[in-house]
Formats: C-alpha cells, structure tokens, sequence
C-alpha cells in the first residue's frame, strides 16, 4: 500500500526506475527466457518439420529411458539422504554455541557448491582405488576394495554437497520451533518422542518437503560433478544431454533439446506438486 | 503450612549469579507476584519451580513434597509462557487436549473437558481453528486454559500480559482474577509491571538483582516500602535526600524521605509545610497530577479529580503540607 | 557431549575433502599408502610455471571480475528500482530469479547453444562473452534475496516522502540513505556471484570449452594427467573460494557490529 504511493507520486520516477530495471530484464530475456523457449521448440523439431518423433524417440529407446530412471534414482536417493542426514545435525547446530553453529553454515555456504572436479577429484583421493580411506578400511580388513567410479561413489560425493544444502535450507525452519515450545510439551509431560511426533516434524513438515524438492532438483540438474568423476560412464540424463551437445556421439541433432525439455517437466512435476501441497495446507 | 516452599535456592550462570538464598512461602490459594526489572532473575526463578531449570542448591517444596529435582510433569503445574508457545500446527481444542492425552485418559473424557474448559475461557465457537488465526488476547486465553485444563495445584505465569496492548492487558487480568476466584488455584506470576503486580498479586515479592528486597501485601508493600529501591520501583514515590529535605522543608533527617504523591496536600498547613510554584497539572484518569517546584527540587502531588474544584494556574504559588505520619523513613 | 561429536563429524567430513587435496598437492607419492611417503614443492612450481596455468588463471579473472562488474551494475538498480517503484515488476523479478534453481544449467546451455552459435547471426559460443553474459541470469538471485531482505526491513517510501519534504531528489535518498542500508545483502551478492564465476563448469565447458579455457576447463585437461598437478590446480582454487569468503565474512563481520 505505502510502496504504491511512492510509485505513485511521480511517474517521472517510475519512468526512470524502468530505464533502470530495463538492462537486467533484457538480460534475464536473451539468456534465460529466450534459450528455454528455443529449447522447447528445438524439441518439437525433426528432419521432416513439427512433430513429437523425439519425444517418441526417446521413450522407445532403453537407453534413453534408462538414463531418465537412473537420473530420478540418484536424486531421490540423495534428496532424502541429504535432507534426513541435515535435520538432526540442524537440530543439533541449533544447542551449541552460536561461533561454533555459525563457523559450520559458512562452511556449509561453500561446501553446498564444491561440485564438479574439485570435490570430485577430492572424493576420488580419499576413496579412489588408492585413496586413503580405501586404504585404511582394507587394512582393517573391513572391505576388500572400494569402487568410487560408480553409481554409489556418485552417490556418496553428491550427499556431501546434498547434506550441506539441506543444512543451509532447514536452518532458518527451526527457528519455528521455539524452545518455550518444548518447555510447554515438557510441562504436559510430553517426552522428546512425543514432541517431535506431534509438533516438532509437523511444523517443519512444510519446509522439509521444499528442501526435498529443491534437493530433488538440484541432483537432477548436476552435470560437472558426474562428469568429473565418471565421465560418459554414468548414463543420467545431464551426462547424455552433455555428450549430445558435444557431438561425440552420431545423433539426431534435436534429441539433446527434447531431452532438456522433459528434464524441465519432470523437474516442474515436483515443483508443482509441492506448492499445491503446501498451499493446500496453508488454507486448511 | 504454606503450599509453596523455596528454601535457599541459588543459581549461577558460568560466573553471573542469577539469585541466591532465595526463601519465600506461598500460602494455598495465594497468587504471588515476582515483580521486579528485567533481569532480575524472575523468570529464572519461575522456571525453577517449574522444574525446566535445576537449581545449584536448595529446595523447592509443593504440597509438602521436595520436587527439587522431579521432573516437570510430575510437579502438578500449569505454565502460561510470555510468547504463550501455542502449538501451532495443532488446532485450539487439540492444544487443550495435548496434555490430557499426555495422561492416556479416555477420549470421552478428554473430550469433555475440552468443552468445559474453551466454555469456561469463552472460546467455544474458536475450537476448530489454529492458534495462527487468534487475536492476541485469545491466544493468551487459550495459554491459559491449556494450563488450567490439567487442573494444576500451582499456575506459573511468565510475564503472559507483555505481548498485549493496555486494554486487552485490563480485560484479561480481570478475567484471571476470576479465574482464580473461581477455581481457587495457587499462582505464581512474574511481572516487570509493578502495576499489574500490585492489581493481580495477593502477595508480592519484589526482586532485584537476584534477591528479594521485599516481600508482602500489596497495600504493605506500597504503603512501607523496605527502601530507596523498593520506593522508586513500586508506586511513584516523591524521594528526598537529606539535603533536600532541608532546603524544602527546613528540616534536618539522617535517612531519605519517601512521600507518596496522594500525600502531599496543596492550600493545607498541617505537618511540615513548605511554598510551592504550579509547574504543570495533567489530569490521570480520576486523579489530578500537580508537578510542583520547590527550591529547584521537583515534587508529585495526587488528589482526587472534582469536577467543581477551581483549577489553579500555571506558575501560581502555593503552600503545600505533609502529615508527619505520611512520611516514610528510609534507611537504605 | 552427543552434540560435540556430531559437530566434530560434520566438520571434519567438510574440511577432510580440502585436505586431501592438499595434501596430495605436495606429496611426492601418494599411491599405495594411507599417508604420502614424502613431501615436495616439486608440483607446485611445475604448475606455476606451465603457460597453460598462467592463461587460465588470467582467463579466470577476467571472466569472474567481467561479469561480476556486469552482473553488479545491471541487477543492482533494477533489484533497487523494483523494490521501490514497480511492485509488480517486483514480483515477476521474484520469480525470474529463482528460475535458474528450477532449471538445470545444462538446459539454459543447450538453449544457449541453438541461440548463439550462428543460427541466427549472432555467434557468442566460444568467446568470453557468453559467459560474462550467460552468468547474471545465475547470479541475480544472489543479490535479489539478500538485498531483498535488507530492503523489507527499511521503509523506503516513507525515506523518499521524508526527502521530498526535505527537498532531496529520490535519487539522492537511495544513494545515500537506501544503498548503504542494504550493503550487506550487495556485499553478499557481489561475492556469490564471483564465487559462481570461478566454479561454474557447465557454460564453460559446453560453449566455451578449449577456445578460452578457464581453471575449470584446465581442471577437466588436467585431470586426464598426473593427479598431483590437479591437485595444485584444485588447491589454488580453494584458496581463492577461501579469500572471497573470508571477505565477504569481515564485511558482514564489521556491519554486525556496527548495528
């Protein structure tokens, strides 16, 4: 109400603040709006004009299919790894010391973003096929060898980065549950079960579904990390995508752009669900 | 044979001292009031005896029983919190029956006792929706009622008013001395207000500093103050230093004086006596406040508002009086 | 005491990575023994002294400093102008910039490609350029939410009302007054958006690649190599990641005293 007023008052200023939003606008047009349209339409492209044969192609190839499966696999896996391993660790931030709880969210600030080749390559060091934990767990006689080069290494360095998100997105969540919150529950004689039952996990239940979601997606969406520590060898739909675009492999030159267009929808599923749900929720 | 018994309870922080040696008996059906500045270690206190704090040493006695160490739930209390800590993903009935259900009572009963208790606060057609919705008042009423619902001996109230405006403030302490009235609980309330302390409190504790400077009755807690600290945070004394007192009054006294404002008498010549200049008159609901000035020393005069009464000008000169009897003595 | 072993695992899964890497940085031989056998600068000067480094070095730079001035002076004003005059312009902005979270990097890439690699006459893929402009759609967020938050605590239209009456220009009330106020959400966007620079790989591995390589492209040469060298090359990028952050921490530091 008050911001309209100023907006209001003089429409030389409001014609100067377009002047001054117009760059960025036309910046977010060129280099966010305009490629994800030319995307979809590539997509719907083929050598004999419009049609959906990519989209056909891609459904009828195993290959293809598989790619999307393990792509959903891999993210659904470490969303909920990331977010069940970051809630009790919040939860715990939130007792100590504010230095400490403070020195370990700026490092989770960097940690979430070490993807690609230095956390990859960080990764392959400790538990490569000479890596020292591999090393270490051997001469234990816990294992005969470790395999980082696989599905589950690509797991392990993506909850790391996983983990330390979810920590970043749950943190500010727990402020809801004020500790006079479970001074009441105790008064009543409620024990530590019975308040994360009942109140605790469903307060948080809101933000812990977008964590998963925004985890979801940003497994979804890793291209550098799974390129540098396996290169072509992971068939998950980013790598595939990557290749195609690259041009090392013979194909249909539209697949890539129909490839990226059902990667975005299978991203706006979740996406959507999720503000419906919490919607759903805010009205009931 | 009090119903509440605190005997030497102490507590420390790391190297702050929050009270020490703090003794106070409550009798059954008392509300006592914590008053004090924030700070003090009220609300630390209070948590004591809820039992959401443990003391470094002494005892705290309900019933006759030592809960220095029983849990909380075991002590037969309700809290009401100063942000009132409703559970909000839970509705207003589900919040009132969190506790019973603690208890494992059958739902009939539970259910029974939900209605008794939203009918007794007035919250009735409210049952179904979620704390987030609730006025402030009515969040407060049902941070009460979820307390009283467990039909507790001892009610704690951690400064439960602050978050409110004046009015709603007046309404609810209303409603909680009827409340009390009514069901008889014994309460335990911390307060900085040193008001509402004096209009809720059957008995007052005034703290400062982790020890109580006075204990007592409303109307002997405001009539006698204990001392210097005392006199400025409860009522609004005029206090006059010694050398004060012999420029005003001419008279010479080794302790302060403490004179309440209702005390001082304008166009009267009884007890000590000395000429005085209209500074100001401000009108305090029923009460007509005069700010007079004698020999640069500033004083508070109270009297009753009269409709007929002539209002007398700013800056007039007046003489002013004070009954002997009305003076208090203070020694620290 | 449950509490402290949990915080001590957690921070040493997030320090052991840098660690390793080095360690192996100046390890003579790290290969078939839990810890390296000997030490050496031997790969460090070896890395200093490989043109390729210097040139991706310096390609780092100019890509990270290029498009953070870019970033900075076309999301700065807009974010400001939005927030105070154009509220429904705002609530767009709020979701353009969250778009990139939603939309993986490889997309916009692809889209990218089809755009300006020729097909319509421009050609921005294997030049600097689609990188220093590529980024700010990435990077806007990092000043809209921080800058955001610091605006939604101010009441800038009752400053500007205040400045008419006092006979200050709008102009001159946001510079003076709403700028320095929200300087830590622009500090915070300033190093977000370097630190997105210097990390990204997808952009400048798919349109840019071996034409102007950057540390991460040198990063994906290298690591077909010796192991040792990369480690350098990963360990110079952690430091640089460190110097940003620790900026970014002594001015937020400082602002939190000052408030």
């Amino acid at each position: 109400m008050a911001r309209r007023l100023a907006a209001s008052e003089g429409g030389r200023g409001s014609r100067l603040a377009i002047l001054a939003a117009a760059p960025l606008l036309l910046m977010l047009l060129l280099f966010e709006i305009l490629p994800l349209i030319v995307v979809g339409l590539d997509g719907l492209h083929t050598d004999s004009g419009w049609s959906l044969g990519n989209y056909a192609a891609i459904l009828a190839s195993p290959f293809q299919r598989n790619a999307f499966l393990l792509s959903v696999e891999l993210s659904l896996a470490t969303a909920v790894l990331g977010v069940v391993i970051a809630l009790p660790v919040a939860v715990v931030l939130r007792r100590v010391p504010k230095g400490v709880s403070r020195a370990l969210l700026v490092y989770a600030t960097i940690g979430a973003n070490f993807t690609g080749f230095p956390i990859a390559f960080a990764f392959i060091i400790m538990f490569g096929l000479a890596g020292f934990f591999t090393l270490l767990l051997v001469h234990a006689g816990w294992i005969h060898g470790l395999n980082i080069y696989s599905l589950s290494g690509l797991v392990a360095v993506y909850v790391y980065f996983q983990f330390q998100l979810g920590l970043l997105l749950l943190m500010p969540a727990l402020e809801a549950i004020t500790p006079d919150l479970r001074d009441a529950a105790r008064v009543m004689g409620a024990s530590d079960r019975v308040f994360w039952l009942r109140i605790g996990l469903p307060i948080l239940a809101p933000a812990l579904i977008s964590a998963f979601v925004f985890l979801f997606a940003n497994a979804m969406g890793t291209y550098a990390t799974a390129y540098a520590l396996v290169g072509g060898n992971a068939n998950i739909v980013t790598i595939r995508i990557g290749e195609l675009l690259a041009g090392d492999v013979f194909s249909d030159p539209h697949l890539a752009d129909a490839l990226a267009s059902l990667l975005v929808i299978g991203l706006a599923i979740p996406i959507v669900l999720e503000q419906i749900l919490l919607h759903r929720r805010r009205d009931g | 044979m009090s119903f509440v018994t605190l005997q030497k309870l102490s507590k420390r922080f790391g190297d702050a001292n929050i009270f020490a040696d703090i003794d106070l008996a409550i009798p059954r059906g008392v509300m006592c009031v914590l008053v004090g500045p924030s700070g003090c270690g009220k609300t630390t206190l209070l948590r004591v005896v809820a039992g959401l704090t443990d003391p470094d040493s002494g005892r705290v006695l309900i019933d006759g029983q030592d809960m220095t160490r029983a849990p909380p739930q075991r002590r037969g209390i309700g809290m009401v919190f100063q942000h009132y800590a409703l559970f909000p993903n839970l509705t207003v009935a589900q919040n009132l029956a969190f506790g019973l259900q603690q208890l494992k009572l059958p739902r009939e009963e539970i259910r029974n006792r939900v209605r008794a208790m939203l009918d007794l606060v007035g919250l009735m057609e409210r049952a179904t929706v979620r704390p987030r919705v609730l006025s402030g008042g009515q969040r407060q009423r049902v941070a009460l009622a979820r307390a009283l619902i467990m039909e507790p001996k001892l009610l704690l109230f951690d400064e439960p008013m602050s978050a409110l405006d004046a009015q709603i403030r007046k309404r609810l302490r209303e409603e909680l001395m009827r409340l009390q009235r009514e069901l008889g609980f014994t309460g335990l309330f911390v307060t900085h207000d040193q008001e509402e302390a004096l209009v809720i409190g059957d008995q007052i504790a005034v703290m400062q500093e982790g020890r109580f400077l006075q204990v007592g009755t409303p109307l002997e807690v405001y009539n006698r103050p204990a001392n210097r600290a005392v006199a400025r945070f409860i009522g609004d004394f005029n206090v006059l230093e010694p050398p004060e007192i012999s420029r005003v009054f001419g008279q010479e006294s080794s302790a302060a004086w403490a004179i309440h404002p209702e005390a001082v008498r304008i166009g009267m010549d009884e007890g000590v006596t000395a000429r005085a200049r209209i500074l100001a008159v401000r009108l305090l609901g029923s009460i007509v406040r005069t700010e007079l000035q004698v020999a640069g020393v500033q004083l508070k005069c109270d009297a009753l508002n009269r409709p007929d009464a002539v209002q007398i000008a700013v800056g007039t000169e007046v003489s002013i009086s004070i009954l002997p009897q009305n003076i208090r003595h203070l020694k620290d | 005491m449950l509490d402290w072993v949990v915080v001590t695992f957690v921070a040493l899964v997030q320090i052991l990575p840098v660690i390793a890497v080095a360690l192996n940085a100046v390890a003579t031989d790290w290969a078939g023994s839990i810890l390296p056998t000997g030490y050496t600068w031997r790969w460090v000067e070896q890395l200093l002294h490989d043109p390729r480094f210097t040139v991706a070095i310096w390609h780092s730079l100019v890509v990270s400093f290029g498009a953070l001035v870019i970033a900075t002076c076309v999301s700065v004003p807009a974010v400001l102008a939005a927030h105070c005059y154009l509220p429904r312009l705002d609530r767009w902005l709020a979701a353009l910039v969250i778009l990139p979270y939603a939309v993986p990097g490889i997309v916009l890439a692809v889209g990218l490609l089809r755009l300006y690699a020729g097909n319509y006459g421009v050609v921005l893929t294997g030049t600097p350029w689609i990188l220093l402009l590529g980024y700010v759609p990435l990077g806007v967020a990092f000043f809209y939410v921080p800058m955001k938050n610091n605006l939604r605590a101010l009441p800038v239209s009752e400053f500007l009302e205040a400045g008419r009456i006092l006979g200050a220009s709008d102009f001159a009330v946001l510079r003076r007054v709403v700028l320095p106020c929200v300087m830590p959400g622009f500090v915070v966007g300033i190093v977000m958006n370097f630190s997105l620079a210097v990390s990204e790989f997808v952009y400048a591995n798919l349109l840019v690649g071996g034409s102007y390589p950057t540390l991460q492209i040198l990063m994906n040469v290298l690591s077909s190599g010796s192991g040792h060298l990369l480690s350098v090359l990963i360990t110079a990028y952690f430091l640089i990641v460190a110097i940003a952050t620790s900026v970014l921490l002594t001015v937020s530091g400082r602002q939190d005293r000052a408030a």
